[in-house]
């Protein structure tokens, strides 16, 4: 039994931080390139900056900030959700990290209570992180995902 | 023929008979514990209104959220207030295992709950506490004062392995081009911190650019940070690590740099493999010896360059010695005791704010990687020093012998709990009755009905869970953290509730929230003393929203008179002891304080009722306007550097610019 528990924690322990290196991660070939006019979007699959359980404490990715805009696009007009005046502030700066956990926590949260008669919720969320390029050479605007994508229905 | 390998013995022999000394566990049980019971008190609590605040949350998975409801203020606030409890417990060795495995459960519970908490220091900490839980806190050789016997633990050597897995992945993560340039360090160190000039030096004793300084410092923390491994795990283990390190550190490479160049990860990979099998096998410790004198020099010499130069010096001797096979293995231990303490200084030095964690971690550095004759030579000293207490423990073991029957110890213990728990009442946050209650009866488990009743008096056992009670009290009572709590909450829900959205659409819910919000406002304005600065102003401005404008009015005038009172005595304090920093504060708050009486007269003014309270915050404002230029005068006459190195000054000039 204690041998079976060491052996679950140890593999957890390694596997864990591991994983984080097994997503897809298209960031380097993108820093790699010379800086696009327009940011440029993460394929579906790479989330290089959800870096919890990985030990990646004080990385480059930690110290980026993103801009953050969610729209509620249910009556065919995109309207700016409010975020700083529905959760609490600690949400704000995890949605500015791209943390897509909790970006898709608050979807799902927030979707129903945006249903109208008859339309289905939509949710936007246009997320621009400026990612740092090597050798002090300016930055690369990344898009976690697709802004047009609907988080109240994400299939 | 050669012996079979025997996988089974060995793995028997690597974890289950290791030993540690007790005195290394006695003092990882307090250090630990103990820092955990301020630390949840102190920096924890007053952020519990944060959870489940308009009823959002995150859990750590997203299977979680299906399963687990919201968390709430008091259940956080609660869960915190008897971890640091049991915590305590723990420290002082009170119902031990009890404690450690309540104080793990409830952190890690919070911890699980709530991304509101994604700290990943606090994911270490948990994952120590729950290696705790297996740890032979209680064992007899722990209590034994002359020569105890090591004690076998395999949760210690697991928490070798997570310290040694800690430590390499986190310089895994710097094994990235963007950290290499040095840029990321550069962006994390403080304005005019003193650390820029010494890396630039040294950029300059080696004849490299600063930017190539800060690429070799960058580099630097990132190897060693590699080696890690090395002291956690060596000499046990050593051959294993000869194999696993250089393989692991291939495969991150890979994965991490993306790249295939595999003629540097191998080359790497095999230097790191040849540090490890030097250290195992052929070293000799002499090289070692003469750094320590060295050391305590540059330590004692204050010059912060010597400390420097020595570090890297040591640094450097450490590597070649344990690559040239010249350090013996055996004082592998040295090189990480010189060198992993470093980032925790560095971080405080820094100021990058990540609490109490560089405690833990100077704690656990100290405990597992001195050597083995360090704590058998501090066993004895302390043998020695308990000698001196001899009298007070024969009193102790006489009121142990007396014979308490039945009710007697009820009695003892009954009284106790209830001192803990009205002590526990004299707390001002909310849902203190159940913590009342969660006291009452942990104190009662305790003294009452666990393995280890009788071996001591239950009077002094009890005496001690007052004395607990009282100074969870006393910590929390005069510090600021119950104001802090209630003006956190109040701030979020006055934000909330200032106008309607999507999800607070109807009138009702908002002036909920508001009333809500009024009233952690006064909880909150009611904690600070007399003529300290509060949240008067706060609370008018949500008073004004639910259209109580005399109560707004009278929590405006409230503000009025706090800030003057309050900034004539900080006015005085500075005339007495002028300093660059107080100078700065004190200009910020002439300058917030000014912001805030615009705003009253803009609030107020025009209604006849007020002209008095108006007049009184137009000539305010002007005054500390006046001030608050003239102060900010004075601290550039006084450290002409301010506007460089003095984190808000900027701002400030910037704001009386406007």
């Amino acid at each position: 039994m204690r041998s079976l528990f060491i052996v679950a924690f140890l593999a957890a322990q390694l596997y864990l931080p591991l994983s984080y290196y097994m997503r897809p991660d298209p960031l380097p070939e993108l820093i790699a390139e010379p800086p696009a006019e327009q940011p440029v979007t993460l394929p579906e699959g790479a989330d290089p900056f959800d870096e919890r359980f990985a030990w990646r404490m004080f990385s480059p990715i930690r110290m980026v900030k993103c801009d953050v805009s969610f729209y509620d696009a249910t009556d065919g007009v995109r309207r700016r959700v409010p975020t700083g005046k529905e959760v609490h502030f600690l949400w704000i700066n995890l949605f500015k990290r791209a943390r897509r956990s909790v970006i898709d926590q608050f979807a799902q949260w927030r979707c129903p209570q945006m249903a109208t008669e008859g339309k289905a919720p939509i949710l936007n969320a246009e997320i621009v992180c400026p990612v740092r390029r090597p050798g002090r050479t300016g930055v690369v605007q990344v898009r976690p995902f697709d802004p047009t994508l609907n988080l109240c229905d994400p299939s | 023929m050669s012996a079979p390998l025997d996988l089974q013995g060995r793995w028997q022999r690597y974890w289950f008979d290791h030993t540690v000394h007790p005195l290394r566990l006695n003092l990882l049980r307090l250090l630990v514990f103990g820092v955990l019971a301020f630390d949840v008190w102190m920096l924890n609590i007053e952020h519990a209104p944060r959870y489940g605040a308009g009823a959002f949350n995150a859990t750590q998975f997203a299977w979680l959220d299906a399963l687990i409801p919201t968390p709430g203020v008091v259940a956080v606030g609660l869960a915190w207030l008897l971890c640091g409890y049991m915590a305590l417990q723990a420290a002082l060795g009170v119902a031990v295992k009890a404690s450690v495995i309540g104080a793990c459960v409830l952190y890690n519970g919070v911890y699980y709950w709530s991304q509101a908490d994604s700290y990943q220091h606090h994911y270490l900490l948990g994952l120590v506490l729950l290696l705790c839980v297996f740890m032979p806190f209680d064992d007899p050789e722990t209590r034994r004062r002359e020569d105890p016997a090591p004690i076998k633990s395999w949760a210690w050597m697991l928490l070798r392995w997570q310290m040694a897995i800690t430590y390499f992945y986190t310089g895994v993560t710097k094994w990235d081009e963007v950290w290499w340039d040095g840029s990321v360090m550069q962006q994390l160190t403080p304005n005019c911190s003193p650390l820029i000039d010494h890396i630039a030096t040294q950029g300059d004793l080696l004849g490299v650019t600063v930017a190539g300084s800060w690429t070799l410092a960058a580099v630097g923390v990132m190897v060693v940070e590699l080696m890690a491994p090395l002291p956690f795990l060596l000499p046990r283990g050593g051959k294993l690590l000869i194999g696993v390190l250089p393989a692991a550190f291939v495969f991150m490479g890979w994965k991490v740099m993306g790249s295939q160049d595999w003629g540097a990860l191998v080359a790497v990979g095999a230097l790191i493999g040849g540090a490890a099998y030097a250290t195992e096998t052929i070293a000799r410790g002499w090289l070692s010896l003469p750094v320590v004198p060295l050391a305590a020099w540059a330590l004692f010499s204050g010059d912060d360059i010597a400390i420097q130069n020595t570090w890297l010096f040591v640094y450097a001797a450490g590597q070649c010695a344990v690559i040239i096979g010249l350090g013996r293995l055996k004082m592998v231990w040295l090189f990480g005791l010189l060198t992993l303490p470093m980032f925790h200084i560095l971080v405080e030095f820094l100021n990058l704010e990540i609490g109490w964690f560089s405690a833990y971690m100077l704690a656990l550095d100290f405990i597992m990687l001195t050597p083995p004759a360090l704590w058998v030579f501090l066993q004895r000293q302390t043998a020695r020093l308990a000698g001196i207490f001899d009298g007070l423990k024969s009193f102790i073991d006489t009121l142990a012998e007396r014979k308490v029957d039945g009710a007697t110890r009820w009695m003892y213990a009954i009284t106790a709990a209830i001192c803990a728990a009205a002590l526990t009442l004299a707390l001002p946050f909310e849902g203190m009755s159940w913590a009342a209650g969660a006291i009452f009866f942990a104190v009662l488990a305790t003294l009452d009905g666990g393995p280890n009743l009788f071996e001591r008096a239950v009077a002094p056992k009890a005496a001690m869970q007052v004395l607990m009670a009282g100074a969870m009290v006393l910590a929390l009572n005069t510090s600021t953290v119950p104001f802090d709590y209630y003006r956190f909450w109040g701030g979020d829900l006055k934000r909330r509730g200032a106008e309607a959205t999507d999800v607070i659409d109807s009138p009702e819910a908002r002036r909920v929230i508001l009333l809500d919000a009024a009233d952690k406002y006064r909880k909150a304005n009611a904690l600070q003393a007399p003529a300290t600065p509060a949240r008067h102003y706060a609370l008018g401005r949500v008073l004004d929203q639910l259209g109580e404008r005399e109560e707004a009015s009278a929590a405006y005038a409230e503000e009025v008179s706090v800030q003057k009172a309050a900034l004539e005595k900080e006015y005085e304090a500075m005339r007495k002891a002028p300093n660059p920093e107080g100078l700065l504060e004190l200009a910020k708050h002439y300058n917030s304080a000014a912001a805030r009486m615009r705003r009253v007269t803009s609030r107020l003014g025009g209604e006849a009722q007020y002209a008095e309270l108006v007049a009184d915050a137009t000539r305010l404002a002007g005054v500390w306007e006046v001030e608050s230029r003239q102060t900010f005068e004075d601290l550039l006459e006084a450290e002409p550097q301010a506007l460089q190195c003095m984190p808000g000054a900027r701002r400030l000039a910037r704001r009386l610019k406007r």
